[in-house]
């Protein structure tokens, strides 16, 4: 099974291939311009997601660099007798070959194109109120302890990604925050931080 | 003979009330994680993963397995009711499930798929119990050469053929590799890549890394999709009955399917999606009402459906007898085989068959619950897609954060949760493959142990890797795919242009003629 590769129905989820409006679109022979370079000759065809992946395979060929200078520094060994580092030093050699793979891929075939089908919108807003409360609950957990945080975190998301009214959202999220939280740790007896507060106050 | 005795063995072990309710609990989770669109079955498996380790081995894998072939029941639901698949090896359910849905026949459908789920299953695990001691005899000629050959090739062919382009399988592939680097190496203890921060000697936890990878990213999909609030239509047990004729055009998909499913799940690819499409070609090619499919015919579901299921069960071999997940999936339950202190391979039929067998068993007995579970408990499931999502994702990131913590007692593994998850929502966004990486950091300590066996036995002699048959076979092919990757593009673009020029010749003449 594969559990990850984008799928896309004609019918269901899933982003029109046509450029975003904004997007930097594929320029094309007729679009242009006449004293342009050589004749108008297109030499890259650059969408959205091949730039996109250009830059992600520069930061990876980056990060690979950084990845096989830090393994060439751990013992080697020799080839009857590889050191921690024999492997560590071949898998950041593939690294390297492989962004560059990605780079060239983007850069000079269509192999991968189109557009980048980020949200807008009310979309938008609810990725990053998901994402903001997700750092803050991880954040404070350690903090305030899973009851307290969770609470919190239960409550902000209830509100936010619904239209219920704030009484509403404040019980529903503490139902399901205590619920969650109580079925663990003490009926399941999961260890979780219990919180500086807590501590303090004596909980 | 040894094989049926251990399988009945394996089966009054699977029946007691502790092994009951591992397979239980995990048809429902597996059923609700295929059902939910959204969760994914690696993110369902990933959440449920940590919480396993508390109890003994038989109980954490039959659970996975349990939520393994649940989701693969339940992902076709929302396919047949909403058009959504709820993971990719049902993408091809919406061609003919909903089409038949819309013509109000959606209980038949989903009647036709679950038995057919389960006839595959049966057929599937009748043929893995005749085969398995074969295949273990067969892989107990293995040395470190073949296993590095098996298991590095079939990591680069399952990117290769899972990632799309080239770069989308390779790329996270071997991200997946390089993150099993992190943490003490396994003969010398060496720490790599830990940057003094103790709590990375242990290396990357698979089921966080899954929970983040896969939970975070669907999540924030879920939050994106312009779908999100599309109502099923309800069903009553009443509407569940196909007529005669639907029965009867069932039968030979269901057959066929089932055999094409269980070669797939045999292969280094993405056994149950690509089993799924074949499944719908050889319908196409072969059906007596093929002009019908893609309009709400039965045998477009019931063929893809069975093929599904039984390389659900088929890929379970080299699992098992290799050690060897070739989806993200089963490469959870290889971890959680590791993590309980049992080494998948070969041996695993002689040292463990007690495991083994009661494994197997356990499948055949989820595989009656689920069928008991889908079937009767539809309108329940259909219920459950009306969750509202402002409950829904606060819950999963409770459930994840408690169980990461719960792996080791630590916040690195929360924190990461968090790193992780924005990683695989620009690989998704980029279009690259996420089994692949969580693949290779299954796979990528296994690849270092027999390159590093190979290398001590061989005295440091590289052709040792391609010294016999089989590594020489495994190479060759694995050539050959990144061979075509390169230039299939190119050949493509030629073909293309060939074709344009041919194009606008032709329209050339016709304007003289003209």
């Amino acid at each position: 099974m594969s559990d990850s590769q984008p799928h896309r129905l004609p019918d269901a989820a899933g982003p029109s291939p046509v450029p975003a409006e904004g997007a930097e679109a594929d320029v094309t022979p007729d679009q242009a311009p006449p004293d342009g370079g050589d004749r108008g000759k297109i030499l890259f065809r650059v969408d959205q997601l091949r730039l996109a992946r250009i830059i992600f395979g520069i930061v990876s060929l980056g990060v690979s660099i950084a990845y096989l200078v830090g393994a060439l520094g751990m013992p080697q060994g020799t080839g009857a007798q590889p050191g921690p580092g024999m492997w560590p030093s071949a898998v950041g050699a593939a690294w390297v070959i492989i962004s560059l793979v990605v780079i060239a891929e983007a850069a000079f075939t269509r192999q991968v194109s189109g557009s980048l089908d980020l949200p807008v919108g009310i979309y938008a807003r609810d990725v990053i109120v998901f994402s903001v409360a997700t750092v803050a609950y991880v954040l404070l957990l350690p903090i305030l302890g899973q009851y307290a945080a969770g609470s919190l975190y239960c409550v902000a998301l209830v509100k936010f990604l619904s239209r219920l009214p704030w009484w509403r959202a404040i019980l529903y999220g503490l139902l399901l925050a205590i619920s969650i939280s109580w079925i663990f740790l003490n009926l399941l007896q999961v260890h979780l931080p219990e919180g500086i507060v807590p501590q303090l106050l004596g909980f | 003979m040894d094989s049926l005795i251990g399988f009945l063995n394996g089966l009054a072990t699977a029946v007691t009330p502790e092994y009951l309710l591992a397979a239980f609990l995990g048809a429902v989770l597996g059923t609700l994680v295929g059902v939910l669109p959204g969760i994914g079955p690696v993110a369902g498996a990933a959440l449920i993963l940590p919480l396993t380790f508390a109890y003994d081995p038989a109980f954490g894998i039959i659970m996975i397995a349990g939520i393994y072939l649940g989701a693969q029941y339940g992902g076709s639901t929302t396919s047949v009711l909403l058009n959504i698949p709820g993971d990719t090896s049902a993408i091809v359910a919406t061609f003919d499930g909903h089409q038949m849905a819309k013509k109000g026949r959606a209980g038949p459908a989903l009647t036709i798929m679950a038995i057919g789920s389960f006839i595959a299953s049966t057929i599937g695990l009748v043929l893995l119990i005749t085969s398995a001691s074969t295949f273990a005899k067969f892989a107990l000629e293995f040395g470190p050469a073949e296993f590095f050959a098996i298991t590095a090739g079939g990591l680069i062919l399952l990117s290769r053929i899972a990632g799309g382009s080239l770069a989308s399988g390779l790329l996270p592939m071997i991200l997946g590799v390089a993150m099993a680097t992190v943490g003490r190496e396994a003969a010398t203890s060496f720490s790599r890549f830990t940057f003094g921060n103790l709590d990375l000697q242990l290396g990357l936890n698979i089921a966080t890394v899954a929970v983040g990878l896969y939970g975070i990213s669907e999540l924030i999909a879920m939050l994106e999709n312009k779908h999100r609030d599309a109502k099923p239509m309800r069903i009553g047990f009443r509407d569940l009955a196909p007529s005669k004729e639907e029965w009867r055009r069932s039968v030979p998909p269901w057959i066929r399917g089932s055999f094409i499913g269980f070669l797939f799940g045999l292969l280094p690819i993405s056994a149950a999606t690509m089993s799924t499409f074949t499944s719908y070609r050889v319908e196409k090619a072969v059906s007596k009402h093929r002009a019908e499919l893609g309009t709400g015919a039965v045998e477009g579901i019931a063929g893809p459906e069975a093929a599904n299921n039984s390389a659900a069960i088929s890929a379970m071999i080299p699992v098992l007898i290799l050690g060897i997940p070739f989806s993200a999936t089963l490469a959870l339950m290889i971890s959680a085989m590791i993590a309980q202190g049992i080494q998948p391979g070969p041996l695993i039929l002689t040292q463990r068959p007690d495991l083994f067998w009661s494994v197997i068993a356990a499948i055949v007995v989820a595989n009656v619950m689920l069928l008991a579970l889908n079937l009767p408990l539809v309108g329940v499931w259909v219920k459950v897609l009306q969750i509202p999502r402002h409950i829904l994702i606060p819950a999963i990131i409770l459930i994840a954060v408690i169980g990461s913590f719960s792996v080791q007692y630590n916040m690195i593994d929360v924190y990461l949760i968090l790193v992780v998850g924005l990683l695989g929502y620009i690989l998704k966004k980029l279009e690259f493959s996420l089994a692949s990486l969580l693949v290779g950091l299954v796979l990528g300590p296994l690849i270092e142990k027999y390159f590093m066996q190979s290398m001590f036995i061989s005295r440091g002699d590289i052709s040792y890797f391609v010294s016999t048959p089989i590594t020489l076979v495994v190479w060759g092919i694995v050539g050959l795919a990144l061979l075509l990757g390169i230039l299939w593009p190119l050949i493509g673009k030629r073909l293309m242009r060939r074709s344009e020029t041919m194009r606008e010749l032709a329209s050339l003449k016709m304007d003289d003629a003209e």
